[in-house]
């Protein structure tokens, strides 16, 4: 009966596993062993001109992500200690508008809304009284801009629940101890909720090294990110092989953090699995 | 008394300061989808019109963008669901053969950047005639969506105290009529905000659309995308428009279903 | 007399845990067996493994001689009340209680009447049509017993019914569950950690600890005659002290000595119905009685009696008893257990 029992819950699982094996499993193989081909031969040849041409790009890719994720970080944990201690239906609804915007329009509207003739500009300039102010789109600034207002969200959505799950009598317990409420989101709330704060900064860094869109609509011409460039190399050149070299170059750069996550929610789900 | 005059000023300039960041993009971008003329440094354009929002409403390609995005959408959520359903029951409710290896498989589509397998996709897809095809796309859709969805499904049957299906095995009911008239019936409300999370998902995918449909098959924000890089704002802002008032309002509607763990992969 | 449920030799292991280690019970007629044991005894393990959800590594379990020991969950014909009570949240009352009918076919107007047969049974007929969230506790229990009993099960399995009410309503449902189990003749078998209940309720009564039965019997002999020192202090209200061996083979309690084979003796007294009496009280102790002399050194009030903590001279432990008369602290007393009201178990 418990073979049985395996049995039927893998032919329940078996067609998506089916899809995801085909679909996602065959494609992501595929990209590797691409980047080690160059005309025919098995050959490093595409990591070379990958890290000749675009070694700036990935330095770039990998510091601006950081950047966004310790942006990301402070916000959104002031943001959830805020809003663990006070309801403010305001701040609740406006925190959480950019959740449900698919990346394109995000990178639409913050190209209309920064740039240097745009929205926020006009608005500034009658404030200020200034001539002209400069834009903010196409540059590092704009994309940081955006990429934070994006992903906070996220990052506060997953750090609030974990801080509204915490028990209230810990934090009440410091309290009647004489903490301040700083005192207690430094030392007792955010150490308790370290694991979801790792999972806030990990997908926020995974999201943000992996996005394309928002790059093609507000991004830098030069320097770019390496998803830009994987598709330049594609779609001007025609180059598969160094396309899929930075695929992998961009795979190693989560690796470390990807395990984590994966140790991390394998660990959850096996442990509430009923 | 001071100090409370203080406190309402600081909390007005933030009230201010919020409305403008977070709503401030969106504003422009809905005057935009009326603008017709509209020069620098003028805060409104000089001349407002309606061509750009009929167009949506004629038949052209911007009515047809939508309506293709509408269908793939609709297909990839009776896929996506009809395949996470029985995956996610697995996932809480049996003992699975190499249980840890299937978790991290269908873990691993959100932790690793999806560009990489889009990209071959559209190659493997090119030599077997998907490439510029609605099944292309949906496929890809489909496999995307698959993981969150599997997801927010699986927490819903978690969620079923384990209990009320063993009474009814118990009062005779085999595992099949057990699922059929007791957890199907109380998973629907996950089911459901499942399938409008894919769906919404899929209106706004643009990465994959891209690189397997475009040129020939341009969905609403490949042609969003073509359009603001035309410098065609206008028709762009308007797609926009349309594409996320869905979102607005479903976001509320959806909201508690929704761990943000599991829908991280939105937006792409 | 006919056996309607057997089981032979259940063994079921978690990794080093043994949940059941060999486990033999058997219900007779329309009895009412209490399996009794504190947390982790296996108690519901047992339960569960009747019911079919869990898978035995040995042993057999007979219904109405049936071998039903492979069959799944929904084959038995065992039905099973849940402790949360597990009613559809989604389904009315009379649709939660209809379902078991609704599986074996039956037809409409005979589900129609056996369920109301049974809403009538348990005094719910009015709630037919509410949903399990607009009822109260107890009102939610009823109709868990009714979707129980409608489908006429072989055996019904109750695994802690009464945890989840008051203490007050909960002294009542017990002689309501007791009577209701005689009418029905429906063969129960009854899970419980609270040993008060299993002997006011049962007919027979189990006891299990780490995953082995220790003793079946009717609850007059488990609690007049427990075969060991778990049981002695599991049932009842009682105090146990240890007393070291002083001599050779020879062990001095108060007034007795005993010859033992072992260093130590367990001395289990039932604290309720011991005497505690002035010092100087004279008092005639019977053949077998127990006397033991010593200072009270604390007390509780409980309303109508104090319990009393009482140092014995020479004896580690202090001894906990209840009693209606009031000492003082540090005032000295004798300590009368009648024979039959305290056991000594050698270890």
């Amino acid at each position: 009966m418990e073979v049985r029992n395996r049995i039927v819950g893998f032919l329940l699982i078996l067609p998506a596993f089916l899809i995801l094996a085909l679909l996602y499993v065959y494609p992501l193989i595929r990209a590797i062993w691409m980047s080690f081909i160059k005309d025919g031969f098995l050959s490093l040849a595409n990591y070379a001109k990958a890290f000749d041409i675009y070694s700036r790009d990935i330095l770039y890719s990998v510091v601006i992500t950081s950047v966004t994720v310790g942006f990301v970080l402070v916000l959104s944990i002031l943001l959830a200690s805020y809003l663990r201690f006070k309801e403010w239906r305001f701040l609740d609804i406006m925190y959480r508008l950019p959740l449900f915007i698919p990346f394109l329009i995000v990178g639409h509207a913050m190209r209309i809304f920064l740039a240097p003739h745009g929205t926020l500009n006009s608005l500034l300039t009658r404030i200020l009284k200034v001539e002209e102010l400069p834009g903010f789109s196409r540059s590092w600034i704009g994309l940081l801009w955006t990429f934070v207002w994006v992903m906070t969200p996220y990052a506060a959505l997953i750090i609030l629940g974990a801080f509204r799950a915490l028990d209230s009598s810990y934090i009440e317990a410091a309290r009647n101890l004489g903490a301040s409420k700083g005192k207690i989101v430094f030392t007792v709330i955010i150490p308790m909720c370290k694991p979801s704060i790792m999972v806030a900064a990990i997908l926020t860094f995974v999201r943000t090294i992996s996005s394309l869109t928002i790059l093609v609509m507000i991004g830098p011409n030069t320097p770019n990110m390496i998803t830009v460039d994987m598709m330049f190399r594609i779609n001007f050149f025609n180059d598969w092989g160094v396309a899929n070299a930075l695929g992998v170059i961009s795979y190693l750069i989560v690796i470390v953090l990807a395990v984590y996550y994966l140790r991390f929610m394998a660990a959850e789900r096996g442990g509430i699995k009923g | 008394m001071r100090f409370s005059i203080w406190r309402i000023t600081l909390k007005v300039i933030f009230v201010v300061f919020m409305l403008l960041i977070m709503i401030g993009p969106l504003v422009g971008i809905v005057i935009w989808s009326f603008a017709r003329v509209w020069y620098w440094p003028s805060p409104i354009p000089q001349e407002f019109t309606l061509r750009y929002w009929l167009e949506v409403f004629r038949q052209g390609r911007v009515l047809n963008s939508l309506m293709l995005s509408v269908t793939i959408a609709l297909l990839t959520v009776v896929f996506s669901i009809t395949l996470a359903i029985p995956a996610a029951y697995g996932f809480a409710r049996y003992k699975l053969p190499f249980e840890r290896v299937l978790l991290l498989l269908f873990l691993m589509p959100q932790t690793f950047p999806q560009l990489p397998v889009f990209i071959n996709l559209a190659s493997i897809f090119g030599r077997m005639g998907l490439r510029g095809n609605i099944w292309g796309i949906i496929l890809a859709h489909t496999m995307a969506s698959l993981v969150f969805s599997l997801w927010i499904i699986t927490a819903t049957f978690k969620s079923i105290p384990v209990e009320l299906e063993h009474v009814a095995q118990n009062l005779g009911a085999s595992r099949f009529k057990t699922f059929w008239t007791v957890t199907f019936p109380l998973a629907i409300p996950g089911i459901i905000a499942g399938a409008i999370y894919v769906f919404l998902w899929s209106m706004g995918e643009f990465t994959a659309a891209f690189f397997i449909g475009a040129p020939f098959i341009q969905t609403a924000p490949v042609l969003m995308y073509t359009s603001s890089m035309g410098y065609n704002l206008q028709i762009a802002s308007v797609i926009a428009i349309i594409l996320v008032i869905p979102s607005l309002i479903f976001m509320v509607l959806i909201e508690r279903f929704l761990k943000a763990e599991y829908i991280a992969g939105l937006g792409g | 007399m006919m056996v309607v449920l057997q089981t032979q030799n259940l063994c079921k292991s978690y990794g080093q845990v043994k949940a059941l280690d060999d486990v033999n019970v058997y219900i007779e007629d329309a009895q009412l067996l209490a399996v009794i044991g504190p947390s982790g005894s296996g108690k519901t393990t047992l339960l569960r493994s009747i019911a079919g959800f869990v898978e035995l590594d040995s042993g057999k379990i007979l219904i109405k001689s049936k071998d039903v020991t492979n069959l799944p969950p929904e084959k038995r014909n065992v039905a099973m009340f849940f402790q949360n009570y597990a009613l559809w949240p989604h389904m009315t009352v009379f649709e939660n209680v209809a379902y078991g009918l609704k599986i074996r076919k039956y037809d409409k107007n005979t589900i129609r009447e056996r369920v109301e047969w049974a809403l009538d049974f348990l005094d719910i007929r009015s709630l037919a049509e509410r949903k399990p969230s607009q009822l109260s506790g107890g009102q939610q229990q009823r109709v868990a017993l009714a979707r129980a009993i409608v489908i006429q099960p072989d055996v019904l399995l109750l695994d802690e019914p009464l945890s989840n009410l008051d203490a007050k309503i909960r002294m009542r449902i017990r002689f309501e569950l007791k009577a209701l189990q005689k009418r029905l003749k429906i063969p129960t078998l009854y899970v419980t950690h609270d040993q008060e209940e299993a002997l006011s309720i049962a007919d027979k009564i189990a006891i299990m600890h780490n995953g082995k039965v220790l003793q079946v019997g009717t609850p007059e002999e488990v609690y007049k005659n427990p075969v060991d020192l778990f049981i002695a202090d599991f049932i009842g209200v009682n105090s146990v002290v240890k007393v070291k061996c002083a001599g050779e083979k020879l062990v001095e309690v108060g007034n007795l000595k005993l010859p033992v084979q072992k260093e130590t003796v367990y001395v289990v007294i039932r604290a309720e119905e011991t005497k505690v009496l002035p010092i100087q009280q004279r008092f005639d102790i019977a053949e077998g009685d127990l006397r033991l002399e010593g200072t009270i050194i604390g007390k509780l009030y409980l309303g109508s009696k104090y319990r009393y903590e009482i140092k014995i001279e020479g004896v580690d432990e202090v001894l906990f008893i209840n009693s209606e008369e009031v000492y003082n602290v540090n005032e000295q007393v004798q300590i009368i257990s009648r024979k039959g009201n305290f056991f000594i178990y050698e270890q």
